[in-house]
């Protein structure tokens, strides 16, 4: 079966090309001349017999072209063109300008905009501007979720977290970062690294006013500057953060019940 | 060596002595060009009788970067291609990756990301509409009316995937989370609403004395040229070729909704912002049928990976029909954890390789016109 | 979801109230012009009779103050005749210059809230009460910003540009006839020396666009003297028709014409005539091309143009150009006013206790809002278009326009008038419905759709 896209359709009918297209000159200073022929080759051909995967159908139907258009149709048909006075359209438009002029004084659908550094929209719980780290309870030292294990580090994007894992008296991993930096000149926003923690210990942050005048350490947030406590996750998003919670909960009771097991056991 | 082309006329050589050329370089710091984009025009008074365009002052290295990545770290840099639909620009990079990978996709997710594209095509005509307008000088208010709707749309995406416009949502083998709360109600209302402000806009642009006179035979091309061109998505189809690679492909479960494609004849910058205004109509169809039969179910492959996805040997080239045209990612896979070759087929750069043809003969404010029919985004066309 | 009024959380309401500085200084100005003027003792016995006298009776206002006013300076400060008479002048040229500056000032305000409206904002609402000190605010900037000429300028006539494009906008207004009594200048050839000087503002846009040695300036010039020079003539066309009508070039004598109500209570305008309403349409047309404004703002067209013939221009000479434009707008608002919607003349015979220059400025006010309306609905003309537009039909249609007023005259200008006079105005503008239908697809075109 002939593919349909591979004939390009126009006007309804297949033409052949009449006569051969030629590119205009695009050698602009005369230097350069080349000149050829193309012809109608139709759509390039995506290959479909050896396409590479599943889910797409080879076959394609047959392609219709309504004639007419149904009634509630854009435009009208040529044979009953309306008589249209010159200066009517523009006169429509002027009504619907109209409308929006006055209506913004009504009409609270009309008038979208709010008066930012006043009203301030709050923003929904998904948003996100950059990340944050997690912390549980009052400390933001010992209850720091992050166990320094570099996975948000491999995998962002434009490579903007460095962390230095924190190693005890014996130079064991502590399982704490000594060093938590993310440099937000750089950071997206894109918020994988808080899609690919294990400990939901990183999550995605609403606060935007980040700017400064330094152009270079300041926008280098460390540890201090990035932990923020649970209660705050709550506020800004409080479905996931009940979500994690209960994931931590049921993680730790699992934990405790199977330290419980071993000590039974022993 | 890079042959670096050269971008400026030889006005004085070659001249017609009955006319004074003069060269004019619109860009790239110009108030219509849509980003960083240059023009070279040679003007005959006000005629364009050369036009070169330049580009690459956007330039970010999209591909290479991609080839030095993971797969999932490339998914937020492809938001940022044409920043205004960002969705569709995941899916297309995630319908490729699942080619490789031959991941299949659960079919709420598919649902997701039939109503996320739509949703996504939606807004981005609207905009479109607006700047056209803006293009043609009306005073940013058919930009501002566009705007207003376009809110509510970046709204929803806000809510669903965080961010208005850099959304890093479609996964391999599904999306990243489902709807919260209420979303798809108030997806409902946001579309249930848009018939009316496609009314507003229709009786606001489309009888417009000016706006005809100044669209319709403006930067008309032949079907036959736009398919050697290469051109595809509205403007394609304006010209009167019956091309949608959502039908042609029926990807994703496109087969499953009963929408049409508008069909040009003229193929000028009137038929152009046509095609966009009846995509809009069709696009709520689907929106709708969408919305009403979405199933439960999960929303990713169990079998996905998200970390250290290392796709087996092969390439493939996964494309869908994004607002602006064809959208392809070309990926050759050689078992590692980044891509070996990673290639964009961006819709608004080959679309704007006819815009010299478009613009010869016309005047230079119809230049501006006709590049904003084109719709290009430059974050797209450069990389 | 987040919209809902619920979650907008209110801060603080409105910034507080503090006095600008630039209101301060003005108001300590006005106290001390003040104080100094009651030291010379003869100064209330004079002008708060003739304040008293003016509010007494208001249509007479402008010149019972100016009056009161004279006395003073004669009894207080000057003795010479010819001193009084050039303070006589001086006094009447002030008035006009502080209103209009004001009415200037309020329309930047007015325009940008209009369209802010339009576009669904808010528009300027941060200095002062709803934004009403923004006029200033915009003053102080353009006052203070750097003054940059471009090395490759003619530096002269880049200077000279805008004094050239605000002189003749400022000229015109002697003529306009605000009020009975209240012509500055009464000219018996008023019209003919406002078409005069009003065509000199097309000189200026050429320097400015020639001296900027910019290409976009260039090409804005270049299109402003074609659009202008075109757009004299269905300008000058359609006021040759009320001329016609009142038989005299004399402004005053032209809205005099316009006195009187027909049947009661229909005003006499000329605008109310089958062919007067289509020469206003014309010349309001004609008069937005003359003043730049949008649809035919092409020389400054910023879509392709940066800025036309203001591209090279920057703090106070872009004002300048800014002022020249706006006064330029008022001018040939306050003469399509004069012209066609009867001047000083109330709409209702029951109205007529308000005095006249609060009517003419009422209309003048409306014709500008109308402007902003236009400015906020449709996209620019091209220029190829704007011509066509002009040669072909505009000025065609002044020619029947002036047919018809003649028809309307010797049809005695009533219910015979009406059935001679509508047809011939009707009939090209049909003809030219059907022109356009048959060249553009006015009505929409008609799109297939495939099924797939």
């Amino acid at each position: 079966m002939t593919q349909l896209y591979q004939q390009p359709r126009i006007n309804g009918s297949i033409q052949p090309n009449q006569e051969p297209v030629t590119d205009t000159d695009m050698s602009l200073n005369g230097t350069t001349k080349y000149h050829h022929e193309t012809e109608v080759s139709g759509i390039a051909d995506p290959a479909p017999a050896n396409r590479l995967s599943s889910g797409v159908p080879d076959a394609v139907p047959e392609t219709r072209l309504s004639a007419r258009p149904t009634a509630g149709e854009y435009g009208n048909t040529p044979e009953r063109r309306p008589f249209r006075l010159p200066g009517s359209g523009i006169v429509q438009g002027m009504m619907v300008t109209a409308r929006n002029w006055f209506g913004s004084y009504f009409d609270r659908k009309r008038l979208v905009t709010v008066q930012y550094p006043e009203q301030q929209i709050r923003p929904p719980e998904n948003s996100r501007s950059i990340p944050f780290l997690v912390y549980d309870g009052d400390d933001p030292d010992a209850g720091l979720r992050c166990v320094a294990c570099h996975t948000c580090e491999k995998e962002c994007p434009p490579q903007a977290i460095s962390i230095v894992g924190e190693r005890d008296e014996n130079g064991k991993p502590a399982r704490r970062p000594k060093v938590f930096d993310i440099d937000i000149s750089v950071c997206m926003g894109c918020q994988i690294c808080a899609e690919v923690c294990p400990f939901d210990a990183i999550k995605m942050d609403h606060y935007l006013d980040h700017s400064s005048l330094e152009n270079f350490q300041s926008l280098i947030l460390g540890k201090t500057r990035l932990s923020k406590s649970n209660a705050y996750f709550h506020t800004i998003n409080s479905t996931d953060a009940t979500a994690v919670d209960a994931r931590l909960e049921a993680d730790r009771k699992k934990k405790e019940a199977a330290r419980q097991k071993r000590a039974a056991a022993k | 060596m890079i042959a670096i082309p050269d971008c400026s006329f030889n006005t004085t050589e070659n001249r017609d002595p009955a006319a004074e050329l003069l060269e004019l370089s619109l860009g790239p710091q110009h108030p219509s060009t849509h980003g960083v984009f240059r023009m070279n025009a040679v003007l005959d008074g006000e005629t364009v009788v050369r036009l070169q365009p330049v580009f690459g002052y956007l330039h970010r290295n999209h591909e290479k970067i991609a080839e030095n990545v993971s797969y999932l770290a490339s998914i937020p840099y492809t938001d940022r291609l044409d920043y205004l639909c960002s969705l569709t620009n995941n899916w297309a990079y995630a319908l490729s990756v699942e080619k490789l990978t031959g991941l299949d996709v659960p079919e709420r997710a598919e649902y997701i990301r039939i109503i996320l594209a739509e949703l996504t095509r939606l807004q981005n005509h609207t905009a479109f509409l607006g700047f056209l307008l803006g293009d043609m000088g009306a005073w940013g208010t058919a930009l501002m009316y566009g705007f207003r709707q376009r809110e509510k749309v970046l709204d929803l995406f806000e809510s669903l995937t965080g961010s208005r416009m850099m959304s890093n949502y479609m996964r391999f083998g599904g999306c990243r989370c489902d709807f919260p709360e209420g979303w798809l109600e108030q997806a409902r209302t946001v579309i249930d609403e848009y018939p009316e402000f496609l009314d507003e806009m229709e009786q606001l642009l489309v009888s417009n004395e000016i706006l005809i006179s100044r669209t319709q035979g403006v930067g008309a091309i032949s079907p036959e040229r736009a398919i050697n061109a290469g051109l595809s998505g509205p403007i394609l189809r304006a010209t009167g070729v019956d091309y949608d690679i959502r039908k042609v492909d029926r990807y994703g479960i496109y087969d499953r909704f009963s929408f049409r494609i508008p069909i040009g004849d003229q193929g000028d910058t009137y038929d152009r912002m046509m095609m966009r205004l009846l995509e809009m109509r069709e696009s709520l169809k689907i929106l709708k049928a969408a919305i009403d039969e979405i199933p439960d179910g999960p929303i990713v492959n169990p079998k996905a990976k998200l970390r250290n996805l290392r796709p087996p040997e092969g390439e493939a080239y996964g494309r869908i029909e994004s607002p602006k045209g064809e959208l392809g990612f070309y990926l050759i896979s050689d078992k590692q954890p980044q891509p070996y070759r990673f290639r964009v087929r961006p819709p608004s750069l080959i679309n704007l390789t006819l815009l010299e043809e478009m613009s010869i003969g016309h005047k230079i404010a119809d230049v501006m016109v006709i590049l904003g029919s084109i719709d290009i985004v430059l974050g797209e066309v450069d990389r | 979801m987040q919209l809902e009024a619920s979650h907008i959380n209110s801060h603080a309401t409105a910034p507080p109230g503090r006095l600008p500085p630039a209101v301060a200084i003005a108001i300590a100005g006005i106290v001390l012009t003040g104080a100094g003027a009651l030291l010379n003792l003869k100064a209330p016995g004079i002008l708060l009779p003739a304040a008293w006298e003016a509010l007494q009776n208001p249509s007479e206002a402008p010149l019972l103050l100016k009056g009161g006013l004279l006395d003073y300076l004669e009894q207080g400060w000057i003795s010479s005749p010819f001193f009084l008479e050039l303070a006589s002048i001086q006094i009447t040229i002030a008035t006009l210059l502080s209103l209009f500056g004001i009415l200037f000032a309020l329309t930047s305000l007015v325009e940008r809230k209009v369209l802010a409206r339009i576009q669904n904002r808010y528009g300027p609402n941060r200095v002062g009460p709803c934004g009403l000190f923004q006029p200033i605010a915009d003053g102080i900037k353009m006052l203070i910003k750097e003054d940059i000429v471009p090395r490759g300028a003619d530096k002269t006539v880049h200077l000279l540009a805008p004094v050239v494009m605000v002189v003749p906008a400022l000229l015109v207004l002697a003529i306009l006839p605000y009020g009975p009594g209240l012509t500055p200048v009464e000219l018996s050839v008023g019209i003919l020396f406002f078409f005069a000087l009003g065509a000199t503002t097309e000189v200026a846009v050429f320097m400015a666009g020639w001296g900027s040695n910019n290409k976009y300036s260039l090409l804005g010039a270049m299109r402003a003297i074609a659009q202008m020079i075109s757009y004299e003539l269905p300008l000058i066309l359609t006021a040759l028709a009320v001329v016609m009508m009142a038989g005299s070039l004399s402004p005053v004598a032209i809205v005099e014409a316009q006195g009187g109500y027909s049947m009661g209570f229909i005003p006499d305008w000329f605008a109310l005539t089958p062919w007067g309403i289509a020469a206003f349409i014309l010349f309001f047309i004609a008069a937005l091309a003359e003043a730049n404004r949008s649809p035919f703002d092409l020389p400054e067209g910023e879509s392709e143009l940066v800025a036309g013939h203001l591209t090279e221009y920057s703090g106070f000479k872009y004002a300048t150009f800014f002022l020249a434009e706006y006064i330029g707008l008022f001018a040939i608002c306050g003469l399509a006013v004069t012209l066609f919607l009867g001047g000083w003349h109330a709409p209702l015979p029951v109205l007529e206790f308000i005095p006249g220059y609060i009517w003419f400025f009422l209309k003048l006010f409306a014709l500008v809002l109308a402007a902003i309306w236009i400015r906020g609905t449709v996209p620019r003309i091209r220029t190829d278009h704007l011509m066509y537009f002009a040669w072909k039909f505009m000025i065609p249609a002044g020619f029947v326009i002036i047919l018809a007023a003649a028809a309307w005259h010797y049809s005695g200008a009533g219910w015979l008038g009406w059935i001679i006079a509508t047809p011939i105005v009707l009939l090209p503008y049909l003809i030219l419905a059907r022109g356009l239908s048959n060249r553009y697809a006015t009505s929409g075109r008609t799109y297939r759709f495939s099924e797939g």
